[in-house]
């Protein structure tokens, strides 16, 4: 299973190497948003610094679904899904290969939006060790509650209008928590936000368990 | 506080409202694909 | 309300004797029927009438005698569309998805009548039609679920695509309501924002009528969900008809042999439906 799993995100991530689609596209739209925000909010009265954590979260769930969606159109193109179940891996590794992939992806666009926050908003990063588990327990939550619902919706026509709907009112627990224990990083009070933390590994568990159980019986049909 | 009668009125204008259009939806939905089944397909009474 | 249902139930038994039902309902839905209908008008009387303004909320209280038994109904339907779904997975079976889809429609109307009263009573109680309290944040999230999980139930595809998949949604349903719920409740209280409950001190008579609400919204539910579980299983049947006659039949054969034809795909009945009563 884990060797399926790394197979499959190897095979994910060489392809996004090579097509470039999430740094050619997916991440000048994370920036994007951060920029929108900047025009809709006044940026001269220290909103934008105040509402950083909220802005940062949406802005990575905005693009982190535009990851997500990539990941599947890559799956339904020439009947890729037919092979991937032809091929004999294990379900579950390779639920567990694309939820490896995402997050590596997001990971990196989450590194790359921080830095965008601290130059764009102003805003004095702190409290290390809280942030780094944040941004690690909220991409395993979104990336594996992601991949489950990618696959619901995938190879649907509307599959680009249902993910959002099925999947952002999910990942609601996961924009609250992160907003939260980022706000607490950043006043210096660490300790209210490790238990956002902790409900954050809760969901993470609860999906990277569901998609291990489920995604063989969602493979499995015609 | 008898202010606050319109809301209630209201409140209940809605709910009954709400409750019987879905009601009388379905029941009419019923009807018309009862129509379309074969009889052994829906023996239900 | 009274003509459109009664007409209904008294022009069934004629000419449903040979030929089947022709319409969803049966004997126990017309006891049902009538029980909401005389239940509802009691419930009316004594919300408006016999019961008095409370003293904190005044005349808003007589929103909550069906405000609160509709959010109750509202998280049964959820909770039943989880338990139909997790059946239909483990099981195959129809029926339970059915009823899966029947509870999570029934929940969605539920919730949204819910959110309707929940805001009509905020407005005279608390001066807004919205405050981001717990409660409300939650149903309202409630809502956004059902219906990502009616989204996914109605896609235009094949029954075995559409309930397997509805199935996975409906599965996550409840649990995901549960840490919705959780985290919403968390938010607020840390940032010491007076959770705004229901604070009221109900005499024995309003405790009845609160009682009695949740008496009448229930039997109201069993009676839609029985009525919209046919429906859905009719739809089922039609869309299936459409489908080549001997194709169907090849494979009713071919599941029959393999799986025991519970995808639906041909004209078998599941067992439970000949005499099927949607008692949940």
């Amino acid at each position: 299973m884990i060797h399926d799993a790394l197979l499959v995100a190897a095979k994910d991530l060489r392809l996004e190497l090579r097509s470039r689609v999430a740094i050619n596209q997916v991440l000048p739209f994370a920036l994007l948003v951060l920029v929108l925000f900047a025009f809709a909010l006044d940026p001269d009265r220290g909103l934008l610094e105040k509402a950083t954590p909220g802005l940062y979260w949406v802005a990575v769930l905005f693009s982190g679904l535009l990851a997500l969606q990539r990941s599947f159109a890559v799956e339904s193109a020439d009947g890729n899904r037919d092979a991937l179940r032809l091929s004999g891996l294990d379900p579950a590794g390779i639920f567990l290969g694309k939820v490896l992939a995402v997050s590596v992806q997001l990971l990196v666009l989450e590194a790359l939006l921080l830095a965008g926050v601290a130059v764009l908003y102003s805003t004095h990063l702190g409290g290390w060790p809280l942030l780094v588990s944040t941004v690690v327990v909220a991409t395993a939550g979104i990336a594996a509650a992601g991949t489950l619902y990618g696959v619901v919706a995938a190879g649907l026509r509307v599959r680009e209008t249902l993910l959002p709907l099925l999947l952002l009112p999910v990942l609601a627990p996961v924009l609250i928590g992160s907003t939260r224990a980022f706000e607490a990083a950043l006043a210096g009070t660490p300790s209210e936000g490790w238990p956002w933390v902790g409900l954050m590994g809760v969901f993470a568990v609860l999906y990277v368990v569901a998609g291990v159980l489920g995604f063989g019986p969602l493979m499995e049909e015609s | 506080m008898s202010g606050s009668w319109p809301y209630v009125i209201a409140a209940w204008i809605i709910v009954i409202g709400a409750f019987l259009t879905y009601a009388v939806v379905t029941i009419l939905r019923g009807r018309s694909l009862s129509k379309q089944v074969p009889p052994e397909r829906r023996r239900w009474s | 309300m009274t003509t459109q249902i009664a007409k209904g139930s008294q022009g069934r038994p004629a000419d449903g004797d040979d030929a089947g039902p022709t319409s969803t309902g049966s004997t126990t839905t017309r006891v049902l029927g009538i029980l909401t209908l005389l239940g509802f008008g009691m419930l009316f009387a004594l919300a408006f009438f016999i019961t008095p303004a409370d003293a904190n909320q005044g005349d808003a209280v007589r929103i909550i005698y069906v405000h609160v038994p509709s959010a109750t109904f509202a998280y049964t339907g959820c909770f039943l569309t989880t338990l139909g779904s997790a059946i239909y997975l483990w099981k195959k079976s129809q029926w339970w998805e059915l009823v899966a889809y029947a509870g999570a429609e029934i929940a969605a109307l539920f919730t949204a009548v819910t959110l309707v009263t929940g805001m009509l009573w905020g407005r005279p109680t608390w001066g807004v039609y919205w405050v981001w309290d717990a409660r409300l944040t939650s149903t309202a999230m409630l809502m956004l679920l059902l219906l990502g999980y009616l989204a996914v139930r109605r896609l235009p595809a094949d029954y075995s695509v559409r309930a397997k998949r509805a199935a996975i949604v409906g599965l996550l349903l409840f649990p995901n309501v549960i840490i919705v719920r959780q985290s919403v409740t968390w938010w607020r209280t840390l940032h010491q924002t007076a959770t705004i409950g229901l604070h009221t001190k109900m005499n024995g008579l309003m405790l009845f009528s609160l009682f009695f609400g949740f008496v009448v919204v229930g039997v109201f539910f069993t009676w839609l969900l029985i009525h919209r579980f046919r429906v859905a299983w009719l739809e089922e049947q039609v869309l299936d008809q459409g489908l080549d006659a001997a194709i169907a039949e090849r494979r009713a054969e071919g599941s029959a042999a393999t799986s025991g034809g519970a995808s639906g795909a041909g004209p078998v009945v599941p067992p439970n439906l000949a005499t099927g009563e949607a008692s949940p």
